[in-house]
């Protein structure tokens, strides 16, 4: 009995605490997220850059390549904070981690997020347009959108789905397939003389499982069907189920004279450079066009690597920038975007010694000394021209065939 | 008294606030969101996640994968760990450079799975000397011991781990426990030496370090670094399978992978009951 009555008391102190904490957590929450912000989309240009002065920016996005980050953080950084007075802050992560992140935050409810901005590509976009995730549309607002070609499909459409300014367009790239010339005097430049290839030096190549593996397998695709125009335009099942299972007939017929037979794929791009750089593998592959030139600059890769389109054609596509719906600062987030794809910022990022990023401008459309200086970027000299592998070049199907080649890739090929 | 007893009810409410309860809201979250009932996507309550995972059958591997990996760690850490202990009679740390011992606990799992990939890999430093000896002639050629069928490479920097962690704790226990004491007195009662091991040590150190084995078996259960790095696409082990699930490019995956959160949060909610229920268990 004594028992019971001294653990009432205790038991009700223990309550009255929990309860506290909880109230105290909740109040700090509300509080948080009751400063609203004012909608930049309503507000003059000039507003914009007043509402963003001495605010900070905080910009999620992948961070593994020290080319890209020497230009963000010794470029961009000191660009953003001496002209519109913004604290850029870089968060590490990519597109599952943003949309990850902000589904979270939306599940939560909460208002004020803790990303401004991510980088994002056609996948990402199409998730965060799933879940309302993005702020919008803004891209018009920006006053350096005028030198942007709305027109050119690679730039309007993302994974074949229309942007209308919900991410702003930062930088354009194709996939390119990366050999050692030494290792390999003569890359094979479709299905057929792959499969020879495979066949005289198995173990030699694979493909990574993540999603440049997979733009790659479009690409055999296109291929397989025998143009790019098949696969445009809305997802269709009976289309896709056709040219897919030639795709996985065809990789299961070889997977024996892949990488370990196939059996294991590496799981990104990086362990895949990874084994090309230790000569497990005689290739490696690319979403960006201009990775050789910057790798062999970073000391990684031998001077003997080269870079190539199949005759089959690539995938070409831009990478953008999203402005997150519960982002806490919109206003700063759109100045950066607008800075990211000014003239000058876009020049220097085209610059191989710099990144080697192609451009989202459509450099006529600059006033004359812009357009003197776009001309004279220095040349790639290990990765192939823009112009030359821009004539093989495949648009971004519907996402609807990304995701079912994730998954059929893995119960199909992986699990198989 | 008075104060005493509030600081120890201060600690418990903060340890419930701190720990179960967070841990509690996350499973609650876990199996609402894997039946349709939270998360941005939810559409009324279903089933069809839970069915669809239960009728693939690569959950079931993914399980009996990651116990596989579990099971051949902590057997062959523990087992070499405690040999070295016995053959040490309890004054292993006593010895000269034992501190060494200390050194793989240090190092973060992902570091020693980097290590272990740069070693044993067809790249590797070990393969460069195959290849320098003229052994193999290509990297092709080197035997598979990461991103291997039978988690060599995982096994491995779990392997020496866990051996470092069971070498210090067992080496403690020994002391502490004063098992030499007791092995010699039942050898003056007339045991043999293996007797003694089997019948006085071996079940002394078994039931004092049993809670030990469980917990660090879960850590290995759950390990994500060190498979990432060093497993291969598939099996999976769990949380490498888990996150891969809740990153993936179709959303509708998520709810599959909250079902397997919560499955695996049930697992070690139950393993830690039957520990507690154990006969030195814990406590």
């Amino acid at each position: 009995m004594r028992k019971r009555t001294t653990n009432k008391p205790a038991a009700g102190r223990m309550g009255l605490a929990a309860l506290f904490i909880l109230a105290f957590l909740s109040g700090s929450c509300r509080q948080a997220g009751s400063r609203e912000a004012r909608d930049p989309l309503q507000m003059s240009w000039e507003e914009v850059l007043q509402e963003a002065r001495g605010s900070s920016v905080h910009l999620m996005m992948w961070q593994g390549d020290p080319f890209i980050n020497r230009y963000m953080n010794e470029y961009v950084k000191p660009k953003l904070d001496s002209l519109y007075g913004i604290r850029l802050v870089l968060l590490e992560g990519q597109g599952n981690r943003i949309v990850s992140q902000v589904m979270t935050e939306k599940e939560a409810g909460i208002r004020r997020g803790g990303i401004d901005m991510g980088w994002i590509n056609g996948e990402t976009f199409y998730q965060l347009r799933q879940i309302d995730g993005l702020f919008g549309p803004f891209v018009e607002k920006l006053p350096n959108s005028r030198y942007i070609d709305f027109d050119n499909p690679f730039i309007a459409f993302d994974f074949q789905q229309a942007v209308e300014g919900y991410e702003c367009p930062w930088g354009n790239v194709q996939q390119v397939i990366i050999y050692d010339s030494l290792r390999v005097p003569d890359p094979p430049r479709n299905l057929e003389a792959l499969a020879a290839y495979l066949k005289a030096h198995p173990g030699t190549f694979t493909l990574s499982n993540d999603f440049t593996g997979m733009t790659l397998l479009k690409a055999f695709l296109v291929e397989l069907a025998g143009s790019p125009d098949t696969f445009y335009g809305a997802f269709r099942e009976q289309t896709y189920l056709k040219y897919s299972g030639m795709l996985w007939d065809w990789i299961n017929g070889h997977k024996k004279y892949f990488w370990r037979r196939g059996e294991t794929f590496p799981d990104a791009v990086a362990p895949l450079h990874q084994l090309f750089i230790s000569g497990e593998l005689n290739f490696s592959m690319s979403n960006n066009d201009a990775e050789v030139d910057n790798k062999i600059l970073q000391g990684l890769f031998p001077e003997t690597t080269r870079a190539y389109v199949p005759d089959h054609g690539s995938i070409q596509n831009s990478h953008y920038m999203g402005i997150m719906a519960n982002g806490a600062n919109k206003a700063g987030a759109m100045v950066l975007a607008d800075f990211l794809i000014s003239p000058e910022a876009q020049w220097r990022k085209a610059d191989p010694a710099v990144w080697g990023d192609g451009t989202v401008l459509a450099t006529e459309k600059l006033p004359p000394e812009w357009q003197k200086k776009f001309a004279s970027i220095p040349h790639r000299k290990y990765s192939p021209g823009r112009a030359e592998i821009g004539k093989k070049a495949i648009r971004e199907f519907d996402a609807e065939y990304m995701i079912r080649l994730y998954e059929d890739f893995r119960k199909k090929v992986i699990e198989n | 008294m008075k104060i005493r007893y509030l600081h120890r009810k201060a600690g418990l409410t903060l340890h419930v606030l701190l720990t179960l309860l967070p841990l509690a809201a996350g499973a609650v979250y876990a199996l609402l969101y894997s039946v349709g009932l939270a998360g941005s996507l939810a559409a009324g309550f279903t089933l069809r996640y839970w069915e669809s995972l239960v009728s693939r059958g690569t959950l079931w591997q993914t399980f009996a994968y990651s116990a596989y990996i579990m099971g051949v760690s902590i057997v062959l850490s523990y087992a070499s760990a405690l040999a070295m202990v016995i053959s040490a009679r309890g004054r292993l740390m006593e010895r000269k450079g034992s501190r060494i011992f200390y050194l793989p606990l240090a190092m973060p799992a992902l570091v020693l799975a980097f290590f272990a990939f740069r070693f044993l890999s067809g790249g590797g430093w070990l393969a460069s000397l195959a290849f320098g000896s003229g052994l193999i002639a290509s990297p092709q050629e080197f035997p598979e011991l990461v991103n291997d069928p039978y988690g060599l490479g995982i096994i491995f920097v779990h392997f020496l781990l866990a051996f470092a962690f069971f070498s210090i704790y067992l080496d403690r226990v020994y002391a502490n426990e004063r098992i030499e004491e007791q092995v010699q007195s039942a050898q003056l009662l007339g045991a043999g030496y293996r007797q003694s091991l089997r019948r006085v040590v071996w079940p002394m150190i078994l039931r004092k370090t049993w809670p030990a084995i469980s917990l660090y078996g879960l850590f290995v259960f759950g390990s994500y670094e060190v498979p990432l790095l060093l497993g291969r696409s598939t099996p999976e082990m769990l949380s490498v399978r888990i996150v891969r699930m809740l990153s993936r490019f179709n959303l509708d995956d998520r709810p599959e992978a909250f079902a397997i959160v919560f499955a695996y949060m049930m697992l070690t909610v139950l393993l830690v009951f039957l520990l507690r229920k154990s006969k030195g268990g814990l406590r």
